[in-house]
């Protein structure tokens, strides 16, 4: 996968990262605005739309949200001061992005009060739930939980994890410290894990 | 040298849950399928053509700006947010036309005889100031100030990073610190923008306390139907 390649080179660091848009960067230089955005487009255009579309919930508004993403890149792109990775920064702009979306269409739905859950650690969901069921079944299930984590800790989840960026990246997206977005993380798996195991056990009744 | 360095990323303890050993192999099934999720997600073909589509049909240029991206919205909003712009524009025209000329008015209080009321939110300026390092003409860059002037009776004055870091929180009635100074009726505030985020100006007439976060203060704005001015800012 081109997108997860380009991934893992932009994640790596100053040194990777440069190699991996260095011919961004050249068209950049050149003047070549549309060539730069090309690039972007083709090299990260699945990952962002991956992005926005689970961030919210909806194939019309994460083409939407792409589009903002991608328009909003061709106008900036000549102001980008290479302090970050191209990815870091196209993922910023997707994050603001999804998270205005979410706001305006009044899409936070149901979720759980990530800073008070209680009893994250009580039994009452069959605890050994995760270890038996398939890796698919898995997935299926995460993604349902998902969509019940208020919106900025969804977004931590899924750039850590989903799109590997390093918590060091993610405070330059979002304007916060690296350890506030871990510790977000951090409060959002047992929520997560705690949502599987109970929705496991509904299903098995 | 190029070299995936987040294998070498230390785990927090925190991260793998609350710390129980026992539930480290679920997290890591977790974070695995974490992985896997949004697999079969795609973007729809031509959408490329799209996005060319919103950048050629005049919505934007490579010429950067702050605020917020409306050129994307969809085709049956965009008729919309035009006829409203237009209207919007007219009805601007039409309340700054007549006192333009003249000698300016004191606010108005609606109850002037005859006088043509004055939106007291036309004295509000938001404007940047430049950190020592221009690194352009326009837009917002780290190391940049934002300068915000209020001049007018009951104005409040907050600005937000992100959406849940209320940095600053200016009124007539509680100057805090040298961020926040009086200006007229009113009140102004410089605030320096340290990092890359989205941040929130709001200058509010007749408001409580701040809220604590950007999200309850558009509630905030919205419940107390509050007149309000509000930019954001995209630091890069």
């Amino acid at each position: 996968m081109p997108d997860r390649a380009a991934a893992t080179a932009a994640s790596a660091g100053p040194e990777a990262a440069g190699s991996a848009d260095d011919d961004v960067l050249a068209a950049l230089d050149r003047g070549d605005v549309r060539g730069a955005v090309g690039l972007l487009m083709s090299r990260y255009g699945a990952g962002v739309y991956r992005y926005c579309r689970q961030m919210v919930g909806d194939d019309v508004l994460a083409d939407d949200v792409q589009q903002q993403v991608f328009v909003q890149a061709f106008r900036d792109l000549a102001r980008f001061e290479r302090r970050s990775s191209l990815r870091t920064w196209l993922f910023g702009i997707a994050r603001h992005r999804a998270l205005d979306a979410i706001k305006i269409e009044g899409r936070r739905g149901r979720r759980f009060p990530l800073d008070e859950q209680p009893g994250v650690e009580d039994e009452a969901a069959d605890a050994s739930a995760l270890e038996k069921i398939s890796q698919a079944e898995m997935v299926r299930a995460l993604e349902r939980c998902l969509e019940e984590l208020a919106p900025a800790a969804k977004s931590a989840v899924l750039l850590r994890f989903r799109e590997e960026f390093r918590y060091e990246e993610m405070a330059i997206m979002a304007g916060e410290k690296p350890g506030t977005l871990q510790a977000r993380v951090a409060r959002a798996l047992p929520v997560l894990r705690k949502c599987i195991e109970r929705r496991l056990t509904d299903e098995a009744v | 040298m190029s070299q995936d360095h987040r294998g070498d990323e230390q785990v927090p303890t925190g991260e793998l849950g609350p710390g129980d050993p026992d539930r480290a192999p679920a997290y890591e099934r977790l974070r695995q399928a974490l992985r896997e999720t949004g697999a079969g997600l795609a973007p729809r073909p031509g959408w490329e053509d799209r996005v060319w589509a919103a950048i050629d049909g005049g919505a934007t240029t490579p010429r950067p700006g702050p605020g917020r991206v409306r050129e994307a919205a969809p085709r049956w909003r965009r008729g919309v947010i035009a006829a409203g712009v237009a209207l919007a524009a007219a009805a601007a025209l039409l309340l700054w036309h007549p006192w333009r000329h003249a000698p300016a008015p004191p606010p108005s209080t609606g109850t002037g005889g005859g006088t043509t009321p004055v939106d007291p939110l036309v004295a509000v300026r938001i404007e940047p100031v430049r950190g020592e390092v221009q690194m352009r003409a326009d837009g917002w860059a780290v190391g940049d100030s934002v300068s915000v002037d209020a001049p007018v009776a009951g104005a409040s004055v907050w600005v937000y990073r992100g959406e849940d870091r209320l940095l600053l929180a200016c009124s007539a009635r509680a100057l805090h610190g040298p961020a926040c100074r009086p200006s007229g009726a009113g009140v102004a505030a410089l605030v320096r923008l340290d990092v890359p985020a989205t941040y929130h100006v709001v200058v509010a007439i007749g408001a409580g306390e701040a809220p604590t976060t950007y999200d309850e203060a558009l509630a905030a704005l919205a419940r107390g139907d509050l007149r309000h001015q509000r930019r954001d800012l995209e630091v890069y």
